[in-house]
């Protein structure tokens, strides 16, 4: 058992870092509440969609609809343009093309839309991931460890942007790290340890 | 092994995780095919040597009259039921102390020695059996190959032959051998069998190469040397080979000597034909993990990434076209060259246009790619992506697949000119003036109507023949439509009709006049088959030297030798192509495996993806397949130009294309089948 009796609110707009050593259940935690994974037990909703009643298209249109993550390496798609990586949601919700230029120019890269992501940094990549995460106006912004692979400039400079950009759709922000400077830009901190929830 | 290089060498390949061991046994078992096709193809290669050793070996010279000659000798003329050639030889022992390789010494007169094939087509057929009575078999070292059709009689003094020969000079031909023109067999085996067999290493190799170059980054990293580098990547590749290179080479070398046929060809040969010393077995094996070595070495990115933008993709050009439009060019050239010269310079242009179409596929797969990806659905301009995201990378393990098919093409051609029709036989011709006491035994065995063709002796050479019949002209128009009955109760006969050439009526005459001299018999009967069995066995048995059986009626055309190696090297690269095809596939569904992941996440329904992962497949598949389709096409209509009995293959490339289109509707469901619905798990592919 990864994770177990854990009981966490998000309110709208509010921001928790989730902190935790290696293998203490943040990931599985964040999947659970992506609907990417179910667990055997528990309840958790979204809104007033409880997701672990969910089938599995149910869950992808929820994600589809209300759900933005973020991932340590970014995990755009290469073959796509960071433009195209941006509005791919937004073309699996059959929403449009979006304004890719201004969620592009929110996160610092508007000349960039058409280049490949193996020509971005890392903290470029990043920001990316964070444009598309937030590109279909999501009820919620998760993100895994998103400053993990970033020096110390750039967790600040990811963090603020992921607080940023979670305001201005309205999303509840949870992020799982084990980076101080991220933790301390969010509302509130809860310790993850042995699967069980602490408050920090 | 001591070297730090060579230790992480072998941990990297049989000592990593689950995953990797079954990469590096998919590679052995890739390494152990290739090697098995190799040790065949020399095989086939010391087979030919063979043939061409035992056919030296009973080699004769004819020698200049008056000169003291070891035997005399006559060649005649025999076939099967099924119109194969056997050769047949009449032959007098004229020095007794002189041997012919596969007949014991002092052979009595009468008897008959046949080959050992000859000897199954006679227990097989008993009338066949009748022509050689009591026949004993040759030994292998008389007998070229094992399905040589080979008869020889020893006859007296009384029999006339026309041949006088010395022994043993060792540059005779014509005694019946097929020899193996090697030159075909050499390009069929590089195009059939060599393409899809580096094709495949390089499919089974490709789901390696990310480990393997992630050690190689830690390496450099780590202040490695270039050199050591290189060391680590033959090591690794030599390893990993090696144990199936092993186990096919012994398996061959063990086996070989005991077959009997040519596997996938059908051909029969004398066991031990096919066996390879050991020291051939040895280089072929070195040879299969230098290539597979090769392989690794010349792999496009296998230094790693120096510049993040060396992952970016690389665009293929229309320039990769030109080896493909010079393969048709030379193709092109020729079917205008005459002769034998223009013959090979045309398959020299198959095999450049099957290594052009593969070297062009990139450009196609980008260019559809393309295509898709402007178009306005996500699907399209995911899969779109993907196909032009890695053109070069993607097309490389499909090179099995898409080599086979020009060739095929072509050479199905080739078979399709050769299979001629049989034609009606209604009557039987015995060539030849035969003593009328025979005639006579020849008709009660038979029950035939005889007509005699005659021609006057000390004619200009311009006069019809005669028909001469013997019997009721009514009861010979009964069997023979051609047969015309006259007021005067006479046959009348077109000669063109009676297959004796020229043009005109026989003149059907009562009885043969002072002055004519028969030049055939004709035997018209309800069972001509049965009639030919009985002459052919007459005139195998008889003392009289000169006469000769043919079916006018009859045509039969029978392909070539090479043909059924061509198919058997098409089967067997059809296999190839099949298990590189799974091959890619499975890479293919690890790519797709990280892709999932992202999509997932970006709340793509698993449906979705599946569907992305089959229709890439399917696509690639149908593209490569049928872009290579096209060129066995025009490679098809080239040598219908070339050879003017052939017509083009409709039927065959209506096949050809429907096989491409099952393909890759296959490809397709077992992609979209292999995206797993499994819970979502840590991405690890990174580490």
């Amino acid at each position: 058992m990864i994770l177990d009796g854990l009981d966490l609110d998000a309110a709208p707009g509010e921001a928790i870092a989730i902190m935790g050593p290696s293998g203490s259940g943040k990931t599985s935690l964040l999947h659970c509440l992506a609907g990417l994974r179910r667990p055997d037990a528990g309840d958790i909703t979204i809104g007033s969609a409880e997701i672990t009643r969910m089938g599995h298209r149910q869950r992808a249109r929820l994600r589809l609809r209300s759900i933005g993550m973020v991932f340590q390496f970014g995990e755009l798609l290469d073959e796509l343009t960071v433009g195209e990586n941006v509005e791919l949601p937004l073309r699996l919700r059959r929403d449009g093309r979006g304004d890719v230029e201004r969620l592009l120019g929110a996160v610092g890269l508007a000349d960039r839309a058409g280049s490949w992501p193996a020509e971005l940094s890392g903290g470029e990549v990043q920001r990316v991931a964070i444009a598309r995460a937030v590109a279909g106006d999501p009820a919620l912004l998760l993100a895994d460890e998103p400053t993990g692979a970033l020096d110390e400039d750039l967790s600040h400079a990811v963090s603020d942007l992921l607080r940023a950009s979670a305001q201005a759709v309205g999303a509840s922000l949870v992020v799982a790290t084990h980076d101080p400077i991220v933790a301390s830009a969010m509302d509130r901190t809860v310790r993850l340890r042995r699967g069980r929830l602490e408050a920090a | 092994m001591r070297s730090p290089v060579g230790r992480v060498a072998l941990a990297a390949s049989w000592a990593g995780t689950a995953t990797d061991r079954r990469r590096a046994a998919m590679v052995a078992i890739a390494a152990a095919v290739v090697t098995v096709i190799a040790c065949g193809c020399v095989s086939a290669w010391m087979l030919s040597g063979r043939i061409d050793d035992r056919a030296t070996a009973r080699g004769f010279r004819e020698v200049a009259a008056g000169a003291p000659a070891a035997f005399e000798r006559s060649a005649l003329y025999d076939e099967t039921t099924d119109g194969h050639q056997i050769y047949v030889y009449w032959w007098r022992m004229v020095d007794p102390t002189a041997r012919i390789p596969g007949v014991e010494a002092n052979p009595s007169v009468g008897s008959w020695f046949v080959s050992p094939a000859l000897a199954d087509r006679m227990a097989d057929e008993p009338r066949l059996a009748d022509r050689y009575p009591g026949a004993e078999l040759l030994a292998s070292a008389g007998v070229a190959h094992r399905g040589e059709l080979l008869a020889y009689r020893f006859v007296g003094a009384d029999v006339v032959l026309s041949e006088r020969l010395s022994e043993h000079a060792g540059d005779w031909t014509g005694d019946g051998t097929e020899a193996l023109d090697l030159f075909p067999i050499s390009v069929a085996a590089l195009t059939l069998i060599g393409i899809p067999g580096v094709g495949l290493l390089i499919a089974a190799m490709r789901p390696f190469a990310g480990a393997l170059e992630r050690r190689l980054l830690l390496l450099r990293a780590l202040g490695a040397s270039p050199r050591s580098e290189l060391a680590m990547v033959c090591v690794h590749t030599a390893a990993c080979t090696m144990p199936g290179v092993v186990a096919a080479t012994s398996g061959w070398f063990l086996v070989s000597p005991r077959l009997t046929n040519v596997p996938l060809v059908g051909r029969s040969v004398f066991r031990g034909d096919l066996g390879l010393p050991l020291t051939v077995a040895v280089a072929v094996a070195a040879c299969v993990v230098a290539l597979a070595i090769g392989v690794a070495v010349l792999r496009p990115g296998r230094a790693g990434a120096n510049r993040p933008t060396d992952h970016l993709p690389r665009r293929p050009t229309l320039i990769r076209a030109v080896p493909l439009l010079t393969g048709l060019v030379v193709m092109a050239g020729g079917t205008a060259l005459p002769g034998k010269d223009g013959a090979r310079l045309f398959v020299v242009g198959v095999m450049a246009s099957t290594l052009g179409a593969v070297v062009s596929l990139p450009y196609l797969i980008d260019r559809a790619g393309s295509r898709l990806a402007a178009r306005p659905a996500t699907l399209a301009l995911l899969v779109g992506r993907r196909m032009r995201w890695n053109a070069v990378g993607s097309t490389r393990s499909l090179v099995a697949v898409g080599a086979l098919v020009p060739v095929v093409a072509a050479w199905v051609a080739v078979a399709r000119s050769v299979d001629a029709p049989t034609g009606d036989r209604t009557f039987v011709e015995l060539r030849g003036d035969v003593p009328s006491g025979d005639l006579a035994a020849l008709l009660e065995r038979t029950e035939a109507i005889p007509l005699q063709v005659a021609f006057e002796v000390d004619a200009e050479g311009d006069a019809p023949p005669r028909a001469v019949l013997i019997g009721d002209c009514a009861a010979l128009a009964a069997h023979l439509a051609m047969a015309r009955c006259g007021s005067d109760g006479f046959a009348l006969a077109a000669t063109d009709e009676l297959g004796l050439g020229g043009a005109g009526d026989v003149e059907g005459v009562p009885a043969l006049r002072p002055g004519d001299e028969v030049q055939s018999t004709l035997f018209v009967s309800d069972d001509a088959r049965a009639t030919e069995d009985v002459l052919r066995a007459y005139v195998l048995n008889t003392s009289h030297a000169g006469m000769q059986v043919g079916a006018p009626g009859r045509a039969v055309f029978h392909e070539s030798p090479l043909v059924r190696w061509i198919l058997g090297a098409a089967t067997l690269a059809g296999l190839v192509g099949a298990f590189a095809l799974g091959l890619h596939l499975t890479g293919q569904a690890a790519d797709m495996a990280r892709s999932r992941i992202r999509l997932l996440a970006l709340g793509a329904d698993l449906a979705v993806i599946r569907r992305l992962a089959g229709t890439e497949a399917a696509l690639s598949v149908a593209l490569v397949g049928l872009g290579c389709a096209a060129v066995g096409s025009i490679s098809s209509w080239m040598f219908v130009q070339l050879d003017g009995t052939a017509s083009v293959p409709y039927a065959v490339i209506a096949l050809v294309v429907a096989a491409i289109a099952a393909a890759a509707g296959a490809s397709g469901l077992a992609a979209g089948a292999s995206v797993s619905g499994r819970p979502f798990a840590r991405d690890r592919s990174r580490r």
